[in-house]
């Protein structure tokens, strides 16, 4: 077959083609082409994260609003519900001493954390944003590493090293310590194993941030007169802020709300607000109350986020203002 | 801002090589105080490298660097004292304009009210007066571009660098900036070492032009001489055009040159460089040197008849193609105004002379 027959048979069975590919007419194809014309349309965001936000709704912000509900209730003593509302939960919460302690625990762990991480994370992210590419995968698969594992395998991993015939304390001894201290079941321990398992969180939005700089910015830096130093401090620190707001924001919250892990390597001796919430409602059955601290843990967390973003993002308005 | 007599920039044998690949190799150049020097030539001529290495953000795997007869070879970056401006500007977004501009002197521990002096000093030589408080974001390109300059030289640096620094801009605007530089640079005296891609750039700003190609220094001369005297090939197509027809050197006496091609045409120069009968070369003619004259004249020098196969209006010339052999052609442009009356047309013989000063010999590759 020559090259003109070829074509000359597709122009001639173009007609029909055209014929076979039309829509017939009907209530079904008049349906689609309006679902067609509204996803195309302007509803086209909307009809996206439609299937999401319903999700979230039915099954996240359904069951917060109840919390929020039932830690406004009360129960008598012999566990039925009394009717109306009552702040008494959240009174008990603020008046009692023990609770106080638990709750400043919590957000001094969720701080330490956050603050460590952060401080272990700019290496990291500085060398998967500005090393090579094997190095930058190498350090990447590393961190991530430990969100593999379960995190009842990685607390008593963590348990393991900390005790005190562990891993640590044979190091410690092996290098001249005589008294090595043991960190499992004190703060600390918590500490360390939040920062392990909640360093990624940090590295990877804040290498995302670093990378983002301009290279040459650095160098204009450089060529100004700016050691190394200076130039982390005064041009990659403060540009890497967005980055470090979502990381940092991201470690608080989910420390924050840590509950296997101090469980685990805390003991009973340093519990967090996960474990009094536990506590609360498995244990002494009082489900209002067991709301009520529910209810402040994600209004302190998501009050902590806001302030935070707001803060970062109020700074980079700066830097950008003008450019829209 | 007094004027500071610039440093002496010295390159010698300066190689660079990443891998396999020769980047630069064995470059010699001399920037005297005060002067600007172009380092001009297509992408990946190893232009960019050699700048980045006298800035010392690359480190040359042989050679050595001195600026006022100081190596500077082993000398970090922030230790060097030079000012640099790049073609994205590169300035502190998160910064104000005044910030900006006071980088460099809050680096070098300058208290804080002669910072403040001297960056307001820098912004009114660039004339961005009153911009101290804006942000990069919202300056155009141009200003952005002023504020890097004026960024550069408020601690005086030793040596201004400059990496394609209007690439980004307009035309209009690019001419206007390249006329402002040059302006600056002559009242600071700084010596100032540019890299670009672009010709008239390099032709407009600087003293000295270096051509490079493939990692080496093609030719080094003055604008002017560089443009009426290129030596080779590349140097003579890469700035400016220029029909080439290649030839063979036939005769040398005094400072005069002969040549003669293959089809027995004859070229006289006067400009020739330094080359022997044994060397391959060509004779390079600018379009603008060319006259054309309608119909054929006798043989004689520098003297090709043709025929003209097409035309191109370009608004202050025309553009002429005329065939002068199989095959063979040049284009020559005659100015608006001379073509009014009598213009080539399509089809016609018309005659090219030319005069031996404009006769350009250059190497073959």
């Amino acid at each position: 077959m020559s090259r003109a027959d070829i074509i000359d048979v597709t122009a001639s069975s173009s007609p029909d083609l055209r014929a076979a590919r039309e829509i017939p007419e009907g209530w079904i194809s008049r349906l689609a082409g309006k679902a067609w014309s509204l996803l195309s349309g302007r509803y086209t965001g909307y009809l996206l994260v439609a299937p999401t936000v319903l999700f979230l709704a039915a099954w996240f912000l359904w069951p917060v609003l109840t919390m929020v509900y039932l830690s406004l209730t009360a129960h008598s003593v012999d566990g039925v519900m009394v009717e109306g509302f009552t702040l008494e939960n959240y009174i008990r919460l603020f008046s009692s001493d023990l609770y106080f302690r638990i709750l400043m625990r919590t957000i001094r762990i969720a701080l330490m954390t956050s603050l460590f991480a952060a401080l272990f994370a700019y290496p990291l992210a500085i060398t998967i944003a500005r090393g090579g590419p094997t190095l930058a995968r190498l350090v990447t698969i590393t961190i991530l590493a430990p969100l593999l594992v379960n995190v009842v395998v990685r607390s008593y991993g963590w348990q393991t090293i900390l005790n005190k015939t562990g891993a640590l304390a044979w190091v410690l001894k092996l290098l001249g310590v005589s008294n090595p201290p043991v960190l499992l079941y004190t703060e600390w321990a918590v500490l360390i194993a939040c920062v392990h398992v909640y360093l990624p969180f940090v590295v990877m939005p804040l290498a995302g941030a670093i990378g983002r700089i301009d290279r040459t910015v650095e160098e204009a830096a450089r060529v100004a007169g700016a050691t190394r130093f200076s130039v982390f401090l005064r041009v990659i620190f403060p540009l890497s802020l967005p980055g470090l707001a979502v990381g940092v924001s991201l470690v608080f919250s989910l420390s924050a709300a840590a509950y296997v892990t101090p469980q685990i390597l805390g003991g009973n001796f340093s519990p967090l607000l996960g474990t009094l919430i536990e506590q609360q409602i498995l244990t002494l059955n009082d489900w209002p109350f067991g709301a009520a601290i529910s209810t402040l843990l994600i209004a302190m967390v998501l009050a902590s986020n806001l302030i935070f973003l707001k803060l970062v993002s109020r700074r980079f308005a700066r830097w950008t203002a003008g450019a829209r | 801002m007094a004027t500071s007599q610039g440093a002496e920039v010295r390159l010698t044998g300066i190689c660079r090589s990443y891998g396999d690949a020769q980047v630069v190799s064995d470059v010699n150049l001399r920037a005297s105080g005060g002067e600007i020097l172009a380092l001009l030539g297509p992408s990946g001529c190893g232009k960019t490298t050699t700048l980045r290495m006298i800035a010392g953000l690359v480190q040359p795997s042989a050679g050595e660097i001195t600026i006022d007869g100081a190596s500077v070879t082993g000398l970090p970056v922030h230790r060097r004292n030079l000012g640099m401006l790049f073609q994205n500007y590169a300035l502190f977004p998160h910064l104000t304009v005044l910030e900006n501009v006071a980088f460099g002197l809050t680096m070098r521990g300058v208290s804080r009210a002669e910072t403040a002096r001297l960056a307001l000093q820098a912004l009114d030589l660039v004339r961005l007066t009153g911009f101290g408080d804006r942000m990069p974001a919202a300056l155009s390109g141009g200003q952005q571009q002023r504020v890097a300059m004026a960024r550069a030289i408020v601690y005086r640096p030793r040596v201004l660098l400059l990496d394609e620094p209007f690439g980004a801009l307009d035309k209009k605007l690019r001419e206007e900036m390249q006329i402002e530089l040059r302006q600056l640079c002559n009242e600071l005296g700084l010596t100032t070492i540019l890299v670009t891609h672009d010709q008239e750039e390099a032709l407009v700003l600087a003293d000295q032009i270096a051509v490079m190609r493939g990692g080496c220094i093609e030719q080094v001369a003055a604008a002017r001489a560089i443009y009426e005297r290129p030596v080779s090939h590349f140097v003579a197509d890469f700035i400016g055009t220029s029909n080439f027809l290649p030839a063979g050197i036939v005769e040398r006496t005094g400072g005069r040159t002969v040549l003669r091609n293959a089809q027995g045409l004859v070229f006289e120069s006067t400009v020739a460089n330094d080359f022997t009968a044994q060397d391959r070369v060509a004779v390079a003619i600018r379009p603008e040197s060319v006259k054309l004259t309608p119909g054929v004249a006798p043989a004689a020098a520098n003297t090709l008849t043709g025929t003209i196969r097409r035309s191109l209006f370009k608004g202050q010339i025309i553009s002429v193609w005329m065939e002068i052999g199989e095959g063979t052609e040049i284009v020559v442009s005659v100015p608006i105004e001379q073509a009014g009356t009598t213009k080539p047309e399509p089809g016609e013989v018309w005659t090219a002379r030319w005069s031996q000063e404009r006769t350009l010999v250059v190497r073959e590759q």
